[in-house]
């Protein structure tokens, strides 16, 4: 009888673990044959091709849909993703570095205020998981997993983990027939009856947010970012995007970055402080976060005047730190 | 420490291991520091609570069995009755009565009368003084025998896979288990443990917590939301709070089975319902039974005439609404099922008595009943009073613009295939009235875990999201 059980249990585990590896198996094939905005394809793709870049951009939704990167120059992209903040834009940098893609002349992060808070720290590590894919590839990515407990790198285990989430689009986009196209990373929203209502709601829901404790690990990132940035020989710039409404956290934030980024060297541009009456027009926004796609061509256009105004190193003006 | 976390994985491997391999005597010891250390795991201090709220019931329980006078016992039971819903009253009432009165005098006085505390709620504070005042009516009633040992009485309070949402158990069904010491784990057992925590698992992570982002995001500045989107995310809100639910109850009942308990199935397909009678019997079976033995059966239930029988739902149902949260928003949710229980029994009590309705037809009143529930539960997800009003105005529109591309973008989402692969199996299993599981061949019983197994892997969300439940 015992017998029996022990070998029904090592038949079902056997199943599992080959049911796992065929699994894991068939996903990579996919995975790397993705080359669609959904489930890393953008990245995939950036990180097969053989196009060389000056500048890149990486940040959340507030540069795919406000940052149109055909209006900063030919050699410029775009491999933002919404909801992904400064931990994912590390991660990101540190695999194009370690696939010696990163751009030739400049890499700009767009960084949201709210990151430099311990409040925001959870959800800067679950960002890092939409590269699961990379786990045990990349030392950085691994190790910011890792962070999120003790056990997490038993779920590796399975190679199948590595496709959780997201990744299930590579079987089920095909039967859609979607693969979202964009103008290199650019997503304009695009003007609608409802902004005024959405801007509103945001406003009200961002004025209850209130982050206070700064993040201790934060700064080690942006070390991070700036050696990978200085072992490549290119120049590390962070913005920070312009806002309707600028709460009290966020000028606790850019006092930070501000001191941070003096400390190390890095040049930091704040659109919010430095163009906040410019901005503070109902009509600009497509809701609280995100300009509509006229005001993103222009706010686009303030971006290249302010990189071509850092590149000479004498000029000095209000916030920009050298 | 959540069901859904790797640190539970751990922690109940470790208690899995060493309850097996001791001595059967000892394994209760093993559980009840196991059940404190889980609470406690959550918050320390609060293990002080369950403890004291554990001490008064044992002492009343013991003072009933002694005392033999019936007045005294009358006064025990007031005084404990008191004692438990006083820490519920508390920790979850006391702000939300301190606000009315302060709105009251405010009004009247321009200042505040009672102070206000931030006081963190503890967590299943509502389901174990349930599951205590139970234990302490049964005892006065002489239903059960008093439990004369403290530890296996702390242990029927404090068993950790059903502690903090349920199911309620009583104290006849749990205490006797507790005291039976030679459990044995059978492979069967085993096996069928391992079934409701994967099934229960799959309903969380799968389902509940990815159709939750796809609800919470119609939730985010809803004020541009059309009628259509709201009315689909209410849809698929009554889905997330099932399978919530229901996946935290299946496995709840799963690991005590691993443990060699049988808890009650709290669970039994309710939206294969045909009337609201039927439903509440299906739905959150053990706080539905609660409420039937202890509220509305001892104020007369349906026995006497109608107008009683509407008083004691309306009781029942108000008190189940402030039961799930102190706000207005749950008070007006158990309003409305009220409301909706009492136009049945009327429809039955002044038509349906006439007529003559043939069994096959009584499916039609599922979708109804369906619907009225996913409407019911708008003050249930708003965030308060105005967002459910906002919300019952835009249904009334019926705008459905934009809805079809949502769904259109959506109906491959995980948390709709994993909602597809779970209404399959509820009807399948639901339209046959058959709650347990009998896939007779062991091939396609194998093959339907392993593939439910690597759904979760591969579509569960991993953030350790956690339980609605666990807020009551």
């Amino acid at each position: 009888m015992i017998r029996s059980y022990v070998l029904h249990i090592i038949l079902i585990t056997a199943l599992i673990f080959g049911c796992d590896y065929l699994i894991g198996t068939y996903f990579s094939f996919r995975f790397e044959k993705n080359t669609c905005e959904h489930a890393g394809g953008d990245l995939n793709a950036f990180l097969k091709s053989d196009e060389v870049y000056d500048t890149l951009i990486i940040g959340s939704s507030r540069v795919n849909t406000m940052i149109n990167p055909n209006l900063l120059g030919n050699k410029v992209t775009n491999l933002s993703k919404p909801a992904k903040h400064f931990y994912y834009s590390v991660s990101v940098a540190d695999l194009l570095y370690q696939y010696r893609r990163l751009p030739k002349k400049t890499l700009i992060v767009n960084i949201e205020l709210e990151d430099v808070f311990i409040e925001t720290e959870e959800r800067l590590i679950e960002d890092v998981c939409y590269l699961k894919y990379y786990y045990g590839k990349n030392d950085f990515i691994t190790s910011t997993i890792n962070e999120r407990g003790i056990f997490e790198r038993l779920k590796f285990i399975f190679s199948s983990y590595r496709f959780n989430g997201e990744n299930f689009k590579l079987l089920t986009n095909p039967l859609q027939d979607i693969c979202d196209k964009s103008e290199n990373g650019f997503f304009p929203l695009i003007k609608g009856k409802n902004d005024k209502k959405r801007l509103k709601q945001g406003l009200l829901e961002m004025k209850k947010l209130h982050y206070t404790i700064e993040n201790p690990h934060f700064d080690q990132n942006i070390i991070h970012l700036k050696k990978l940035c200085d072992k490549a020989r290119i120049q590390l710039i962070f913005i920070h995007g312009p806002n309707y409404f600028i709460p009290e956290y966020m000028q606790k934030g850019d006092l930070i970055m501000d001191r941070i980024c003096k400390k190390n060297g890095i040049s930091f541009i704040n659109f919010s402080k430095l163009y906040a009456n410019e901005f503070h027009f109902e009509p600009l926004w497509y809701d609280h976060l995100h300009l509509n796609s006229d005001a993103a061509n222009n706010y686009t256009l303030l971006v290249k005047e302010e990189l071509k105004k850092l590149k000479k190193p004498a000029t000095k003006y209000r916030g920009i730190i050298h | 420490m959540l069901f859904n976390s790797l640190d539970f994985l751990i922690f109940f491997l470790s208690v899995f291991v060493v309850y097996w391999t001791i001595p059967c005597r000892a394994r209760w010891i093993i559980l009840l520091i196991c059940s404190y250390f889980f609470y406690a795991y959550w918050n320390p201090l609060y293990v002080f609570l369950l403890f004291a709220s554990t001490l008064i019931d044992y002492i009343f329980g013991l003072y009933f069995t002694s005392s033999n006078n019936s007045w005294k016992q009358r006064v025990g039971l007031i005084v404990s009755l008191s004692l438990n819903l006083g820490m519920l009253f508390s920790f979850k009432y006391y702000n939300f009565f301190a606000d009315g009165i302060n709105v009251l005098f405010t009004g009247l006085f321009n200042h505040k009368v009672v102070p206000n505390f931030s006081i963190l709620l503890p967590v299943g504070i509502s389901f174990y003084t349930f599951q205590s005042i139970s234990y302490a009516i049964d005892v006065y009633k002489k239903q059960i025998p008093a439990e004369r040992n403290l530890g296996k009485f702390a242990l029927y309070l404090s068993f950790f896979p059903q502690l903090v949402a349920g199911p309620i158990e009583r104290a006849k069904d749990l205490l006797p288990q507790i005291n039976t010491a030679n459990k044995t784990l059978s492979y069967d057992l085993f096996k069928s443990g391992l079934k409701y925590v994967l099934w229960g698992l799959f309903m969380k992570v799968v389902v509940a917590d990815n159709l939750a982002t796809l609800v919470d995001s119609k939730f985010e500045l809803l004020s541009s939301r059309t009628g259509g989107e709201m009315l689909f995310a209410m849809i698929l809100f009554t889905f997330q709070l099932y399978c919530d639910f229901n996946g935290y109850s299946r496995m709840a009942v799963g690991l005590a089975k691993l443990l060699g308990y049988d808890l009650l199935i709290n669970f039994n397909y309710p939206f294969v319902s045909s009337s609201f009678t039927e439903f509440w019997r299906k739905w959150h079976i053990s706080l539905s039974r609660w409420f039937r033995d202890y509220i509305y059966h001892p104020l007369g239930g349906s026995k006497k005439n109608l107008g009683i029988t509407i008083r004691n739902t309306a009781i029942v149902f108000i008190v189940s609404g402030l039961w799930h949260g102190a706000t207005i928003n749950f008070l007006l949710w158990g309003v409305m099922c009220g409301v909706l229980m009492i136009i049945e029994i009327l429809i039955k009590n002044y038509f349906l008595q006439h007529i003559y309705l043939p069994a096959r037809l009584k499916f039609l009143g599922i979708p109804f009943v369906f619907s009225l529930f996913v409407l019911t539960l708008v003050p249930f997800r708003s965030n308060d009073l105005n967002d459910s009003l906002l919300i019952f105005e835009k249904i009334a529109d019926c705008s459905f613009n934009e809805l079809y591309f949502w769904f259109a973008d959506n109906r491959f989402s995980p948390g709709l295939l994993g909602l597809y692969i779970l209404i399959f199996i509820e009807i399948w299993f639901g339209l046959k009235l058959n709650s347990s599981w009998n896939i007779k061949n062991r091939i396609s019983e194998s093959a339907f875990y392993t593939v439910i197994f690597f759904m979760i892997l591969l579509l569960g969300k991993d953030t350790g999201s956690q339980f609605i439940y666990f807020q009551f």
